[in-house]
Formats: structure tokens, C-alpha cells, sequence
């Protein structure tokens, strides 16, 4: 199972996710929306295991695979989230992010599947990048939350910054030991921790951004920086989140950057 | 390594001096405050945002240089910033295990001060040098990665022994003959060899590999791993050898579902010793094979290691991500040249000298076991809260 088979999975995925996050808006048809999204979920891991049988190596070397994960996390998260918080617009805009991420996928697809570099080939390339890609999961999720709260009506505010707070602690956490990870392998690879490649500094500044929102989550005696301002952070931390996965590809002074996707 | 310590035992001293002054000072009081590390943090992180949009160049000699911003290693800016919100997050440390001992977020707090120290002194104070070598010809020395390069005598010899490539199976495409770009250029599409396919259809098992890549289906007829190509009476012909140069060689049979017309002929990356072998399709087209890609390298070493009167041979084998640990060095492959191809390469390995990697192990050790604690914790209050 490869690229080749890639748009009949995507397409089965999205239509499964359309018609889930249309029946979350109806309060008579949660079931509806539990089975369809749960079902397109596994479709995403099946063709996730598939293409890893076929590759023989974990399908996280391209930009392309790497989107597959977020697609999947994308997912599971927005229904875990309804599920969890009953967010009624979050399997609508799980769905229009998922889109957005596949379509890249589907227009130009990978047919020119590489092998694993000698330097990928590694115990820590598999928890270091999936930790990532779940981390960025979490935090888009946080951050849709994070957009709504800023406009949100005082009344929902407290319940929705505890919701914000509990997937950007988690998500920001996820970040952070990917980081770790991360360095733990360049040791191992490049006999540094940090090599101020341009991929590193912006992981720095996504860290700092959520570090900072959950630290201004702390001041009470601060409530402006509490409730608006940590919002803030969380989209500027999703912005360099991006800059870092995808955006270094295209910044100029990025281009030697050893983590730019072939 | 003596400037990081005594830099080390200054922010230490530091710390505990003014976080002892706040407990009588209303001002260095706020200093132990979480909004006092989220602006330092955010110091931090507007020097990273200016310096990640900048192209670092440590050798640049511009303007933006002169100020600091081409080099985050050497930025005066960033390294201020960091070393103030070291200094802040340490009283913010200190303040919270005296608030909150048994919480967890103080040790994760101090595992995160721990490693954001430990890789700013460990990148100030590391120690890179250069060896190259040739088989079977042992050398003492090394040279020193610096704007002012020496060489230096290592405590050991290094020789290596044995080196072996191993390569993916190579990649057969169509390219636009201008821009080299692979085609089609809205589906780049490739047909990499299937080596177990191929060695079934030699045997007579299965049916040979096949692939359509724009209007042309592209059959492999015979696969040689390792071959010479000759170019004769405007064709091409290929041989099996393992003599120096040697490339992989592609027969491939090829029909065009447009006009029918029918190409055979043989594909190959070539190397160092000879030309690759491609065919022209038309005026904009050309099918030929990429160069081989490395699946594996590895460098098998001999070291000799001097022990009072007495030496010893340590036969141990570096590959990347697997660097071997000798006398305080740990070594890595950095590459070997096969552009003469399979004899006698020149291999490079790193030294790395650093004595502040088990500061940071250490501190990558401590938020690793907070997490875990904090987990444990976290699934620990859920069940009472379910129990209650």
C-alpha cells in the first residue's frame, strides 16, 4: 500500500469525518457521530499500517508522512475532545484543518518514495517525530480552542480556559520531550545536543511561546495576562509551530537547514 | 572547560544570593514570581525570532555581524537572555520547592534549568577535531576544528580496518533534459527496482517488474548490480564485473502507448570510472537511473590504546548514530569519499570532547522521571476522585 492507493483512503476518510462533523451539530445524532468518526480514524490507521508494511520503515522521513500522522492525531483528537468536552464545532473544524493538511498529499503526492537515510536510522526517530506530530495535533486543537475563547461571551470563558489549558499543558509536555528526545539523538548523530539548525531554533521559539502561555496561566493577580494574553501566546506558538514543521522549507535564511524536507 | 566552571559557579552563587536578599526585598522578590521567567522567557524568545529569521553565518564579517545577530553561538543577545532567565528561573526554583516541596513541577522546572545550562556551557566549552585517514594506515593525530585549526596528539591510534557501503536498490525516471526536473511534473513518478521481484523473474518464478511512467511502459529485463557499460555502434551493451567503477545497470524494454513505438536499452548512474548510460526519448525527455543512495555505512577500527608499559587493540566499528566512546572522546563517522570508488576511500571521523554531556544527560534524565511522575500522580488522583 503506497501513495498510489493514498486518495481512495483520503477520500473515504474525509467523507466519513464531513458527514460525522454535520450530525455533531444535532443533539440526536452523537452516536452517529461517534461511530462515522471513529470509523474514518481507522481507515487513516489502516492505510498508516499499510504504507509501513509496504515501505518497510516508519513512514516519517517526508513532509508528505509526516502530514499523514497530523491528519491521523488531527482526527482522533478532535473526536476525543467532542467526546470529552462536547464541543459541538469541533469535528466540523477538525474536518476543515484535516482537509486542508490532506491536500497537499492528494495534488502532489510522494510517488518517488526514498529510502531511510543512514542518519534517520535511528531507536529515537520514531518517538521523537510521532511525539511531534501529536504535539502539534494537541496544540492545533488548543489552538482552535484559543480563538473561540478570545471571542467568547464571559460566561463560557473559565470552563473553556481549563479545556485550553489541559490540552496546551499536555501538548506543550508532548513538545517538550520530543525535544528531549531530539537531543538526545543529535548527540548520538552529530556528537552535539544543539546545533542551532534552523529547524531547532524554531522548536525553541514553539516552546517558549506555550511555555510562557501556560506560565501566564500562573498570575492571577494578573487577569488580563491570565485569560487574554496566554490566548495570544497560544496562537503565536501555533503560528512558529508551523515555521518550524513546514515554513523553513521556504524561509530564505532557513535553506541550509538539515532538517528541510527533500 | 575552566571559563565554563567558574561562568557555572558565578550563576550559582548568583542565584542563591539575590533569591536570599528577595526573602527581604520587595523588588528581588518579584524576581522569584512565574511572571518574572515568562519575561525573561519572552526576552528569550524575541532574540530567537530575530536571530531564526536571519541567516547564521559565523563567518560573516557584515553589519549584522558586527552586531551579533549572525551567530547564535556567539550573539551576546541571546546569551544574556538566557543566562537572565537562568538566573530568574533559579529563584523561581528555589521559591517553589520552599512552597511547594512535594509538587513536581519544581523538579521538572529544575531538569529543564539543569539542560538549558548544561547545552549552553557544553556548546561553549566543546572540543571538535578532524581525522582522516586511509586503511590500513594507523594515525595518532587529529586537528582541531577551530577558526585557528591545530593538530593534536590523541592518547590513542585510530585505523581503520574495513568500510562497507550498502546502497538502495537504484531508481529508474523519466527527466525533463533542461531542468532535470523528474516527471510528470504534477505527479513525480519513479520506478524503483524491486530487487526480490527481479531475482524471481530471473529464475523463471514471476513476471518481470513493470511500471508506466507518463505515455511509456517501462518493463525491467535484467538487473546487474554491479557492471560496466559500453557504448557501442550507437547503442549501449552491459557486463557483470567487480573491477574498479563499477556502476548498477538497467535493461529495460520500453513501449509507448501513444504511437507503439518500442526502446530497449540499458540504464546506468555510472560512477567515478564511467559516464551514466541514459536514452534520449525526444528534444525535452531523457529516461536514465539516479545515483545510488546510501542505505548503510559502516567503518570497522582498530584502536590502540597505550596502558602503562603495555598497549591495547580494541577492535570496535563506528556507523552513524552508533559513535564508540574512547579515553573522554566519543567518535563519529562523518563521511568517507568513494569517488574513486570501492578501493582504498578516504575516511573522516569526528572527535568530540565534551565534558559537560553527562550535566545535561543528567538534567534530560530529571524531566524525563518529573513526566513520568507527574503521570503516575495524574492517573493516582483520578482514581481517587473515582473512588470518592
Amino acid at each position: 500500500m503506497g501513495w498510489e492507493e493514498y486518495p481512495w483512503f483520503c477520500i473515504a476518510t474525509l467523507l466519513c469525518w464531513a458527514i460525522a462533523a454535520a450530525t455533531a451539530f444535532g443533539q440526536k445524532h452523537r452516536n452517529t457521530t461517534f461511530f462515522l468518526g471513529g470509523l474514518g480514524i481507522g481507515i487513516q490507521a489502516f492505510f498508516l499500517i499499510g504504507f509501513w508494511i509496504h515501505a518497510q520503515r516508519p513512514p516519517l522521513a517526508s513532509l508528505g508522512e509526516t502530514r499523514l500522522w497530523y491528519v491521523f492525531f488531527l482526527l482522533l483528537l478532535g473526536w476525543f475532545v467532542f467526546y470529552a468536552f462536547r464541543y459541538r464545532w469541533i469535528p466540523a473544524l477538525s474536518w476543515v484543518l484535516a482537509l486542508v493538511f490532506s491536500l497537499p498529499n492528494l495534488l502532489k503526492p510522494e510517488l518517488h518514495t526514498q529510502g531511510l537515510m543512514p542518519v534517520l536510522q535511528s531507536f529515537w526517530f520514531i518517538p521523537h517525530v510521532i511525539l511531534y506530530i501529536f504535539a502539534y495535533s494537541l496544540l492545533a486543537i488548543s489552538f482552535l480552542l484559543s480563538i473561540y475563547g478570545l471571542s467568547a461571551k464571559k460566561g463560557r470563558g473559565r470552563l473553556l480556559l481549563e479545556h485550553i489549558d489541559r490540552l496546551s499543558r499536555l501538548g506543550t509536555l508532548c513538545l517538550l520531550t520530543g525535544i528531549c528526545l531530539g537531543c538526545v539523538w543529535a548527540k548520538q548523530a552529530w556528537g552535539s545536543f544543539w546545533t542551532w539548525d534552523p529547524k531547532e531554533t524554531w522548536a525553541l521559539a514553539t516552546l517558549l511561546c506555550y511555555g510562557i502561555s501556560l506560565g501566564l496561566r500562573r498570575c492571577p493577580e494578573h487577569p488580563v495576562l491570565q485569560q487574554k494574553a496566554s490566548l495570544w501566546f497560544q496562537i503565536l506558538g501555533f503560528i512558529t509551530l508551523q515555521i518550524c514543521w513546514y515554513g523553513i522549507n521556504y524561509l530564505p535564511a532557513t535553506q541550509n537547514s538539515l532538517h528541510v524536507y527533500g | 572547560m575552566l571559563t565554563t566552571l567558574v561562568l557555572s559557579a558565578i550563576l550559582l552563587v548568583l542565584i542563591v544570593l539575590l533569591y536570599l536578599l528577595s526573602r527581604k526585598n520587595k523588588v528581588l522578590k518579584l524576581f522569584c514570581t512565574p511572571l518574572a521567567v515568562c519575561i525573561t522567557a519572552g526576552l528569550m524568545l524575541i532574540t530567537c525570532l530575530i536571530l531564526g529569521l536571519i541567516s547564521q553565518n559565523p563567518e560573516s564579517q557584515d553589519f549584522l555581524s558586527r552586531i551579533g545577530l549572525r551567530s547564535f553561538k556567539d550573539s551576546p543577545w541571546f546569551i544574556s537572555s538566557t543566562m537572565l532567565f537562568l538566573l530568574v528561573l533559579g529563584m523561581f526554583i528555589i521559591e517553589q520547592y520552599r512552597l511547594h516541596p512535594k509538587n513536581t513541577s519544581p523538579h521538572l522546572f529544575t531538569g529543564i534549568w539543569v539542560v538549558v545550562f548544561g547545552i549552553l556551557m557544553s556548546n561553549l566549552s566543546i572540543q571538535r577535531y578532524l581525522w582522516i585517514g586511509w586503511k590500513d594506515v594507523p594515525k595518532w593525530e587529529a586537528t582541531l576544528q577551530s577558526p585557528d585549526p591545530q593538530s593534536k596528539k590523541l592518547p590513542f591510534a585510530i585505523e581503520v580496518s574495513q568500510y562497507r557501503t550498502d546502497y538502495y536498490p537504484p531508481v529508474i525516471y523519466i527527466v525533463d533534459s533542461k531542468t532535470g526536473r523528474v516527471l510528470p511534473l504534477e505527479k513525480p513518478t519513479s520506478m524503483p527496482i524491486d530487487i526480490a521481484q527481479y531475482k524471481e523473474y530471473a529464475a523463471g518464478k514471476g513476471s518481470a517488474q513493470q511500471k508506466q511512467i507518463q505515455e511509456w511502459d517501462i518493463k525491467l529485463v535484467e538487473y546487474l548490480p554491479h557492471a560496466w557499460v559500453h557504448f557501442t555502434d550507437g547503442q549501449y551493451s552491459a557486463e557483470s564485473t567487480q573491477d574498479e567503477g563499477n556502476a548498477p545497470a538497467a535493461k529495460v524494454e520500453m513501449k509507448s502507448n501513444l504511437t507503439g513505438e518500442t526502446k530497449t536499452t540499458w540504464l546506468s548512474c555510472g560512477s567515478a570510472l564511467q559516464l551514466p548510460s541514459f536514452l534520449r526519448l525526444d528534444s525535452s525527455r531523457l529516461i536514465g537511473m539516479e545515483d545510488p543512495v546510501p542505505s548503510h555505512f559502516i567503518a570497522h577500527l582498530n584502536l590502540y590504546e597505550i596502558q602503562g608499559d603495555t598497549g591495547i587493540i580494541r577492535l570496535d566499528s563506528v556507523w552513524p548514530n552508533h559513535p564508540i566512546g574512547i579515553d573522554g572522546y566519543d567518535i563519529y563517522l562523518k563521511s568517507v569519499k568513494t569517488e574513486a570508488g570501492l578501493w582504498n576511500p578516504d575516511v573522516q571521523l569526528e572527535l568530540v570532547k565534551d565534558p559537560w554531556k553527562p550535566v545535561v544527560y543528567g538534567g534530560l534524565g530529571l524531566i524525563l522521571l518529573s513526566l513520568l511522575e507527574m503521570l503516575i500522580k495524574g492517573l493516582f488522583c483520578k482514581k481517587k476522585q473515582s473512588n470518592d
